[in-house]
Formats: structure tokens, sequence, C-alpha cells
């Protein structure tokens, strides 16, 4: 009953004409971010951040969360269209959406993802109104060594899903951490690494570090390696744009898993909706009884990963709303957009927000619809603005980014931070130290150190605290584990399991 | 390519031993109650150093990869951070609003693809959106130049 009357109060205030309208125009930008190359989630979310001081928490949020799970349809329409993912979830989309599009049935690939995200979608809203609350009220039990351990279990599962060197993963997250500790030390007073510099004295803004890696340093890698395409308009009709029974058949079950599996690795800290959409690809090849037609045009290839990283996009607010921990880049940017507005994600969100909450959650459902007739309806329009030269668009990534890192102090010395963390963005993309590690570095490190201090503070000292609190323990096992992975994999390829089912390098 | 990546490597070297030893001479260690302010940054330092090694041993030991740092689409990147650059150099003469219009039409030019008159229309359209859109509407105190945008 109480979930019933929370989700009527959530849906009271999605309703509004204020909320219906941020969300109706979140969702519409996340869509056309997702089509648009070299605009991502976070750099979108993280340049109009500061454009929303005057909206309401709650309306702002609404609007930010309609743009993460509108990306994740957008970026669909470059995959099957134009073999080039529109974000990086829906890179297998173009394994085989683009063969589909290219049998002349892109309306047919549009369509089922449309409709596998919306179902996906729809059910993982379910379980996360029914899932969070239960999560929140376990977090309520968390101490500060519960927090720390969290945190390192986080930054430890960044090496079993991310890619490239685990080395350069746990550098990327140690820069992140050490950028965090720039500033005031909050216990003594201190200033740290702020080398004399008056205006490191309060530490560097999370919008102008993310203005710099997400929006100047995208610039300088779509002008360095910008993603051609031949876009196919000649085999797309709208007569063909609606599925055969036999389509929806085949791809009926593949929502299904893929949805399962998009929702799982959505909740885990570091998961990510790109994980997601990977896993479900390569678990639904694996269940199907003609594996060989992946990767030519089979339905299923398209309808499991589109599921997965709608699914995980939705399930991903789980940690970030009930335990104050990101699970990706964008809702990273998003906990930084909580925190300037006064608010902190956690366990207490619940009861001490609940109108914030579950106006989300209602939200969500409102904005899955939007997007499902956004995209049965408005392709053609979304096409065109595949045609917009990337010449054009990067002068207004620059435009927003600098006004955005401006804002933050009304200061030119921001600007300049973020010209230097663009150039920062640019050098880690061509060396090959992955970004989102030092976002979440940066973002967690607070909770991290503040965690460590408190808990040592209170064991006056003692270690013992890590290891004789029982959810401390798994925690930090978990993370054990997860740097321990890429020693694991090696063992394993060595003996001949984990051979790699998909050669990336042929998209 | 395989030189960039060692370089990177001593790059985050240096930067693990200079963190450590700036921590370890200038901030206590060990506070009154628990670890003190240079207590995270030490041992972020310590990680830094140690995981820089087998990066870098990676990298010379490894045969060359395949890859260029410099492709001649990086001269076009170039450009336009020299673009960026001068313009927020000359911000107090041009102005925000100015200055941003002059980037988004530079940048079309210099990736070559567009006339004069599709840069010169977007620099006086970008001008006029940033001025009233932002500083107007937003109220962002822009810088203003000598032409008072």
């Amino acid at each position: 009953m109480d979930l019933l009357h929370n989700l009527y109060t959530g849906f009271s205030i999605a309703l509004t004409w204020q909320n219906l309208l941020t969300c109706t125009a979140g969702v519409f930008f996340g869509q056309m971010i997702g089509i648009l190359p070299g605009i991502g989630a976070p750099t979108a979310i993280a340049l109009l951040l500061p454009l929303t001081f005057s909206l309401n928490p709650t309306s702002a949020i609404i609007m930010f969360a309609g743009i993460y799970y509108g990306v994740a349809y957008g970026g669909t329409v470059t995959s099957i269209l134009i073999n080039v993912p529109g974000e990086s979830s829906s890179v297998m989309t173009c394994v085989d959406g683009y063969a589909m599009a290219q049998k002349g049935r892109a309306g047919a690939a549009l369509s089922i993802a449309a409709i596998g995200s919306f179902i996906a979608g729809t059910a993982a809203i379910v379980l996360l109104m029914s899932f969070a609350p239960v999560l929140a009220a376990f977090a309520l039990r968390f101490g500060p060594a519960e927090y720390f351990g969290l945190a390192v279990m986080a930054f430890g599962l960044l090496t079993v899903f991310g890619s490239g060197s685990p080395f350069k993963i746990i550098i990327s997250t140690a820069i992140g951490v050490l950028i965090s500790t720039i500033g005031m030390d909050g216990v003594s007073g201190m200033p740290r690494l702020t080398f004399g510099i008056p205006q490191f004295l309060g530490g560097i803004d999370f919008i102008v570090i993310i203005c710099g890696l997400f929006g100047l340093a995208e610039v300088f890698n779509s002008i360095e390696a910008p993603e051609g395409g031949v876009l196919i308009t000649d085999r797309f009709k709208l007569s063909e744009a609606f599925l055969t029974w036999q389509e929806w058949v085949a791809g009926r079950w593949a929502i299904i898993r893929g949805g399962v599996i998009g929702f799982v690795i959505g909740l885990i800290p570091a998961g990510g909706i790109t994980t997601a959409s990977f896993l479900a690809y390569m678990a639904e090849k694996r269940a199907s009884k003609h594996p060989e037609t992946f990767g030519k045009g089979d339905i299923a290839g398209v309808a499991a990963p589109e599921a997965a990283n709608n699914a995980a996009s939705i399930s991903g607010f789980a940690p970030l709303l009930a335990l104050g921990v990101p699970g990706s880049a964008t809702t990273a940017v998003m906990l930084a957009g909580f925190m300037m507005w006064g608010i902190r994600p956690g366990p207490l969100l619940f009861t001490t927000k609940p109108d914030l909450v579950w106006g989300l959650i209602a939200s969500m459902y409102v904005g899955n619809v939007i997007l499902l007739l956004i995209n049965m309806f408005l392709i053609p329009v979304f096409v065109a603005m595949l045609r917009i030269p990337y010449s054009i668009l990067m002068g207004f990534i620059i435009v927003f980014a600098s006004i955005g890192a401006f804002s933050v102090n009304n200061s030119m010395f921001e600007v300049w931070l973020m010209v230097g963390f663009g150039l920062l963005g640019y050098a880690m993309k061509k060396l090959e130290y992955p970004i989102v590690p030092l976002i979440l570095g940066m973002v967690l490190g607070t909770l991290v150190e503040k965690s460590l201090r408190q808990a040592l503070v209170l064991s006056a000292g003692s270690f013992d605290v890590f290891y004789t609190r029982p959810i401390t323990v798994v925690f930090l096992l978990i993370a054990l584990l997860a740097y321990c992975s890429p020693l694991i994999r090696a063992a394993l390829r060595k003996a001949g399991y984990g051979k790699t089912a998909i050669n990336l390098e042929s998209l | 390519m395989r030189l960039a990546n060692i370089i990177g490597g001593v790059v985050v070297l240096l930067l693990g031993i200079a963190t450590t030893v700036a921590a370890w001479l200038t901030l206590p260690y060990t506070g009154e109650f628990g670890p003190g302010p240079g207590f995270v940054p030490f041992w972020l330092g310590l990680t830094l150093t140690v995981c820089s090694i087998p990066v870098i041993v990676t990298d010379l030991r490894g045969t060359e990869r395949s890859g260029k740092l410099f492709r001649p689409e990086t001269w076009q990147c170039l450009k336009v951070l020299v673009l960026i650059v001068l313009v927020f150099l000359s911000l107090p003469i041009l102005g925000f609003s100015v200055g941003l219009a002059l980037i988004t039409g530079g940048g079309m030019r210099l990736m070559g693809r567009h006339g004069w008159l599709a840069c010169t229309a977007t620099v006086i359209g970008t001008a006029i959106c940033v001025h009233y859109l932002f500083g107007q509407w937003l109220t962002i105190p822009l810088p203003k130049g000598m032409v008072g945008w």
C-alpha cells in the first residue's frame, strides 16, 4: 500500500505542467544528443547544469534523467542507419542493426529497438521502485567503514568492467581521487595541493572538470577522428517500419533477457549501460538456437542490447538514490548536480525528500511513453539532424562548455582550468587512459577519505573496523577479487576459457 | 606512439613521486583523531608510482604499436586550440559574446568546409544568442568587451 501511495504522490508531481515540460525536453534533448556525435549524456548534463539553477531541483533532475535514458534511445538511430554508434552503449546495436538496414529492414530494427527499450525500461522502473527503498533501508545500517568499503568496491569494479590496462584504470582512479583532495582539508583546515593559488582553496569545481574532460576534450577527439559513415536512406521506408509477426516472435525473449541483464548490471556501482548492452548481446548469442545468424541481421541482436541499455540506465538510479554512489559517468555528474542543490543522495533521501524521489520515478514512466511516441513518429526528423556537420556542432559545444565553466565562479580562471582539463582529457584518450575512472574517483574521493578517517577516529585508530564488520568485509573482498580479476582472466585465457566471441575490430 | 606511451608513464611516475614526497614533507601524516591531511595524498602518490612502473615496463618491452600519435587531423586540433587560446586572451577587448562567436565561426572556417558568408552569419547569430540567452535571460555576468558585449 505504501508503494502505491508513494507512486500516486510521484505521479501527482510528475504530471504537473512544469515537470511534464521538463521531462519532454529532457527525453527530446537526450534523443538528439544520442544521435549527434561528439556529445554524450555526461557532457550534455554537465553543460546544462549551470543553466538549471532557476529550475527547482525536482524539475531539473527529471530533465536530466530524461536526457540519460533518452540518450540510450538516440544512439540506436545512428547505429542502425550509418553503422556509427551515437553512444558507447549502442555499439552492439551496430552489429546486427546495420546489417538489417542493409537488407531493407531499417524500420523494423528501429521499431524493435524502440519497443524493446520501452518494455525493458518500464519493467526496470517497476523493479526500481520496489528495490530502491529496500536498498535504502539496508543502507541505513551503513557506517563510515561500510561506505569506505563500498567506495573501494566501486573502484575495484572499474577494473572488471573497464577495458584496457588495469594499471591505467587504477592510475586514472587515483588521479581522480587526488584531484578531489585539492583544497582545504575538511578536518584540519590545512590547504592541500593548492600550490599557493588562492582559487584552489575551495577545491576544483566538478563542472569545470566535466566541461573540460567531456566537452572540450571530446571536441579535440572528434576533430581528429571524425566518424564517417554512409547514411542509408534509400532503403528506409515508413511502410516497412512495422515488425512482422515473425520478427516480433524472434525478438520478444531477447527483450526480456536483455532487460533482466541490463537491470542487474545497472545496479552494480561502475556497471554502466555499455557493459550491460555488451553482456546482453553475448548472452543472447549464446542462448540462440542459431548463433551463426548473429552479425548478419538477427533481430534478437538488436533487441537484446537495446533492452539492456535502457534497463541499465533506469536501474543505475538505484545505487545513486539509495546509496549515493554513482554507477556511471552520467550518474556521477547527476550526483554533482544533487550536491549543488544541497541534496545528499543516500538512504535518508527516501525519507527526507520523498517528493523528489517518487516524482523522479513516476516521471520515468511518463518519459518512456514519450520516447516511444517520439521514436515511432519523429525518426525522419532525427535522420535529418545527422546531416548537421560537426564543424558547426563543435563551436556550440565550446560555447556551452566555456559559459558553463565561467558561471561556476563568474571568473576566467575556471575557463582556463577547463582548457587545461580539456587537454588532459585529450591526452588521456590518446594514451589510452580511461576517463570514467577519473570521474568516479573525483566524485567518490571525498566520500572515501571522509569515511576512512571517520572510521579510524571511531575505532581509535585501529584498522580492526575494516575486517570485523561483515558488510565492510564483503565489500572489501569483492574489491580484492575485482583488482585480481585481470590475473584471473589471464589464467583462464591460458587454460583456454573465455574466448571473445565477437571481434570488436570488425565494427 | 610507443614513445608517447612511455613518456606518459614517466609523467605519471614523476607525479606519483612528487605527490608522495610533497605529502610526506608538507602535510601531517597523522592527526589528533586519526589519519591526517597527508595520509590519503601520500598513499595516492605511492599508488601512482607503483602502478606506473608496469605501464612503463610493458611499453618498453612491447613492439611498436600500430597507429600514430600525430595524424594530419591533429593539426586541425592544434589550430582550434590556438584559436581558443587567442580568443580567451583577447576577451578583455572582444567580450565573451563576441569572443565565443568568433570561436564558432573561426572553427567552421578552420575545418575548411564553409564559406565566409556562412561563417560570418554564424558569428553574428552566435553573438546575439549568447548575449541575449546567457547574458540577459539567464543573467550570467559575462565579461564585456570594448563594444559593450
